[in-house]
């Protein structure tokens, strides 16, 4: 199903209506999301829920609710704030007079994402159950078939079975062939490319973003072909190529869906060269991290706060390091299961309890 | 055999005319451009090379009859050397070289293109030229598409200077209509520091007023008028406001003005009008990025010296310059901004009238602007517009009071008859503003509807036997009881439904399990499984309302038709929170209610 369909019919509708208002906003909401500008998305939702309320337009209240979970879950990780929107939109999307809605389908997604990103190893059996059984209910042609596709290999590689990610790719690939649907899609490729990354087949991962026509994508999406790119570069030891790819953190401020491959970009790097922990990279990591912890993105901020700290550490700073250390400490009762957690705490104290890098 | 070896790259010569004079620009018209400025670098190199104390005039001349666009200075001319070297070789900008040689950097002219504009607009171009260096001398230079040219020199016929003649193609004979020839130029040149001449015009067509050229000792009202005039002239669609001068500095070489517009629009268009211009010479009016993204309601005139056209002149390179440029006019206007509010009341009350909602969106994207302008812009309320500190002032907890719905329910009525402005965090930019605050500022907010209600309804303890009367008759509900005290005092009861409690109803509900999925169902129940529910709803009663006060003073029936009449006004009223498994009906209370009312009438 076209699940844009009957947003373009219901713009006409309400133009007709001489509601240019809410036609505006329905028709410019994705777009702020898909252009990065997340400010825009939190400026205009109010008045737009308000309105699509005032003239009982249900399915356009989900539809721009949804779109403001996949600005601030999806892209900006605030899951914490968000579960609760996430949880009641779920519920009345699924009312008996608004189940109809293709985009109830979506908010699944929204739903399943707010838990991945508090933490991904922790809630993976609930979140693949979730995507199999609402994968089942709808079929390739579905526009949401890529969106929860991408959160399953994204589950999956949470908890670090990259081979099976590749070949939970390679099924959607086919389904999706079956389809028709041939053209690469951006996100399922950087999934891809990060599971190649893992599996340290770095020619494949390579490959993967190529399939990608970077001038065609939105905005967010070139951000995060970039940072991966940047990421192969890395693993594959060429360092300088990867910082010029890496998009400056003053463009990702909102993309928290990138700051982890930033930070692990940056931390590479100052393995072979410390002159890369300038105060101004040394303060953006710890913004991202600090964020991360604000947002709820719990699993997230552990495993930065160990790059971090061990940045920190390296670049003489052992205070820092040692703050970053107690962020991981504070973030793991909250976490939803060890899943090595504890290991990783322990490592990062040893070191910093050794003579200084 | 092939031999390897340095080879010369080959130029299909027609191929890159072709390229270069149809494919450069977006359009033709942009020939008066060229031409003109070429005229005016004429002069300019008149006045650096030789003792020229003249004024440098230029003349544009339609004849629609013959169908011929003629461009005549009095400038420098050409040698018949320099015709070869300069006009007839593509690419040589002798006016480049002029401003990297002399310093000159009053030319305009930059990759030596212009000329070959003529070639798409005319069947034939004539060049005319006397050049100061041989005023006895007139070359003649004669060209049909550009490939090809004649060049005679012959004794003097003319004095110094140039005239350039386009037969002009069918295609774009209006190029000799005298009008639209006055409107173009107008446009293009109304900034070259140089009068030009329309057809027999006896004033130069470039004589309107530049603010910033004004001299000293002009009256501020006559700069304030020429600076509206001059606004309005390029921003086409808007009145402005209010006009802002761009400050000239060193670094950035920039003159300008900035304006606001008097216009009515929603909050997030994009209504920015920039017109650029290189040395005097217009190169576009598309260049809004050089405005900030949230100023949508301003215009902006710029000239520079250190912007960079592109090869076409129809638009700026983006380099470093470009941005330095874009700080500079971002700064200018926030500046301004702030100063209007701190220091013009009436004009910054007519700003605010326009473009306040717009401000407040551009707060969420400039913490620059937020910083210095969050304290004077206005939130809108249920009392009317007001500032956050006016707002906090008005209530006796300091907090904004933020409502998410224009139609409330008792919490907005028991906020509003304490006074208590509420914010309509509705409306564009306002809670996401408000979030700022709160973040940024330290403010408190409290969002009606949320767990936040039960401080509108403070607990209050009166004496024993009220208590004990109003515990006995108001038992039976479903709900908490609360007594409280609070406004307005006509309401003697409110019924909330725990908001927590109302979302697990919902996600337990068979409704919900036949339409979601089973896993899915299950992680959204996670959520609720963690809430803290302690009553599923609260009645809170209030004793500064007449009937509640003097409960205990009525008799033991009559206490309890009044608790039943009460009961089923106020869950009446608030039939709008139940939830669908609550067994009460409209129909049954109102039964209820007349029961109660019925047997109050018959009770001595």
């Amino acid at each position: 199903m076209d699940v844009w369909d009957w947003v373009f019919d219901k713009e006409y509708e309400l133009r007709d209506a001489g509601h240019d208002r809410l036609a505006d906003l329905v028709d410019k909401m994705p777009g702020y999301v898909m252009d990065n500008d997340h400010e825009q998305v939190d400026a205009h939702i109010d008045e737009a829920i308000q309105l699509a309320r005032e003239l009982k337009q249900p399915w356009v209240e989900i539809f721009v609710r949804h779109w403001r979970l996949q600005s601030k879950v999806l892209h900006r990780q605030e899951s914490k704030e968000m579960l609760r929107e996430a949880v009641e939109l779920l519920e009345f999307s699924h009312r008996p007079e608004h189940i109809d809605c293709p985009q109830s389908v979506c908010v699944v997604q929204d739903l399943a994402a707010c838990y991945g990103v508090t933490d991904g190893p922790g809630y993976f059996k609930e979140r693949m159950q979730v995507y199999e059984e609402t994968l089942n209910r709808i079929t390739p042609q579905w526009s949401c078939f890529t969106c929860l596709s991408v959160e399953c290999i994204s589950a999956l590689c949470d908890i670090g079975d990259y081979e099976g990610a590749l070949k939970k790719l390679d099924d959607i690939d086919r389904e999706l062939e079956q389809c028709g649907e041939n053209d690469p899609s951006a996100e399922l490729e950087t999934k891809r490319t990060l599971a190649l990354v893992r599996m340290k087949k770095f020619d494949q991962a390579h490959r993967a973003l190529d399939k990608i026509n970077f001038e065609h994508e939105d905005p967010v999406f070139q951000l995060s072909i970039l940072a991966y790119r940047a990421l192969i570069l890395a693993h594959e030891g060429k360092l300088q190529e990867a910082m010029l790819t890496l998009p400056a953190h003053t463009e990702i401020t909102q993309n928290c869906e990138l700051h982890a491959i930033w930070i692990e970009v940056v931390n590479m790097h100052s393995q072979h060269d410390k002159a890369i922990l300038t105060t101004e990279n040394l303060s953006a990591c710890k913004r991202m991290l600090n964020l991360a912890e604000q947002r709820g993105a719990n699993r997230t901020t552990l495993l930065m706060g160990a790059l971090v700290s061990r940045m920190f550490n390296r670049s003489g700073d052992p205070h820092s390091a040692q703050k970053a250390l107690d962020t991981m400490k504070r973030i793991q009762p909250l976490l939803r299961g060890d899943h090595g957690a504890a290991a990783i705490i322990d490592k990062v104290a040893a070191e910093l309890s050794a003579e200084p890098t | 055999m092939e031999t390897s070896g340095i080879h010369r790259t080959q130029v299909d010569l027609d191929g890159l005319l072709e390229v270069l004079s149809r494919n450069l620009y977006s359009t033709p018209i942009v020939v008066v451009r060229e031409l003109i400025q070429n005229a005016h670098d004429a002069c300019i190199r008149r006045r650096s090379e030789s003792n020229w104390d003249d004024e440098p005039s230029i003349q544009v001349i339609s004849n629609a009859h013959r169908n011929t666009l003629t461009i005549t200075d009095n400038g420098s001319g050409l040698t018949r050397d320099e015709i070869v070297e300069f006009l007839a070789t593509i690419g040589t900008g002798y006016t480049r070289k002029l401003r990297k040689s002399s310093l000159n950097q009053d030319a305009i002219g930059y990759f030596g293109l212009g000329f070959l504009t003529a070639y798409v607009v005319a069947s034939k171009v004539e060049f005319i030229t006397t050049s100061f260096q041989q005023p006895n001398q007139t070359s003649r230079f004669v060209s049909k598409g550009g490939k090809q040219y004649h060049l005679t020199t012959e004794a003097a016929e003319n004095s110094v200077g140039s005239s350039v003649v386009l037969h002009l193609l069918d295609d774009h004979a209006r190029l000799a209509d005298s009008d639209y020839l006055h409107h173009l130029v107008s446009r293009y040149c109304c900034l070259l520091p140089m009068n030009v001449y329309v057809d027999d015009t006896k004033d130069p067509v470039n004589n309107t007023p530049i603010p910033w050229r004004q001299q000293a000792d002009t009256s501020e009202l006559r700069k304030h008028r020429i600076s509206l005039d001059f606004a309005k002239l390029f921003d086409g669609q808007f009145e402005p406001i209010i006009t802002i001068p761009i400050p000239y500095d060193e670094n950035v070489k920039i003159n300008g003005l900035i304006w606001i517009q008097d216009g009515s629009f929603y909050s997030n268009s994009d209504n920015r009008r920039v017109s650029a211009f290189i040395r005097h010479m217009h190169i576009t009016d598309d260049a809004k990025e050089l405005l900030p993204n949230w100023a949508g309601f301003a215009g902006c005139v710029i000239d520079s010296h250190c912007l960079v056209p592109t090869a076409s002149r129809e638009t700026i390179q983006k380099d470093d310059a470009y941005e330095i440029v874009r700080t500079h006019v971002r700064n200018t206007l926030i500046d301004a901004l702030v100063k209007i509010a701190a220091e013009r009341g009436a004009t910054w009350r007519r700003l605010q009238s326009r473009h306040n909602q717009s401000l407040l969106g551009a707060c969420l994207t400039d913490d620059q602007l937020f910083d210095e302008m969050h304290d004077v812009l206005e939130l809108p309320t249920s009392a009317g517009d007001m500032t956050a500190d006016e707002i906090v002032r008005r209530t006796a907890e300091s907090k904004l009071t933020i409502a998410m719905e224009q139609k409330g329910g008792f919490e907005q009525l028991v906020a509003k008859s304490t006074g208590t402005p509420l914010v309509y965090g509705f409306r564009y930019a306002v809670m996401a503003f408000c979030r700022e605050l709160v973040k940024h500022k330290g403010v408190s907010i409290r969002t009606l509807g949320g767990e936040d209600d039960a401080s509108l309804f403070p607990v209050f303890t009166p004496n024993e036997e009220l208590t004990r009367a109003l515990s006995k008759h108001f038992a039976g509900i479903d709900a908490k009881l609360v007594i409280s005290k609070f406004t307005p005092t006509s309401l003697p009861a409110i019924y909330v439904l725990d908001q927590d409690a109302l979302l697990k109803h919902r996600l337990e509900s068979d409704e919900l399990d036949r339409a979601v999925g089973s896993a899915t169902i299950a992680l959204a129940r996670s959520f609720t499984q963690n809430l803290q529910i302690e009553h599923e709803a609260y009645f809170y009663v209030n004793a500064n309302n007449g009937l509640i006060k003097n409960f205990h003073q009525f008799s033991d029936e009559k206490q309890q038709l009044v608790a039943h009449s009460i009961v089923a006004i106020t869950k009446l009223l608030s039939n709008d929170n139940l939830s669908g498994n609550d067994s009460d009906s409209v129909e049954s209370m109102l039964e209820g209610l007349t029961t109660s009312l019925k047997s109050l009438a018959e009770t001595g």
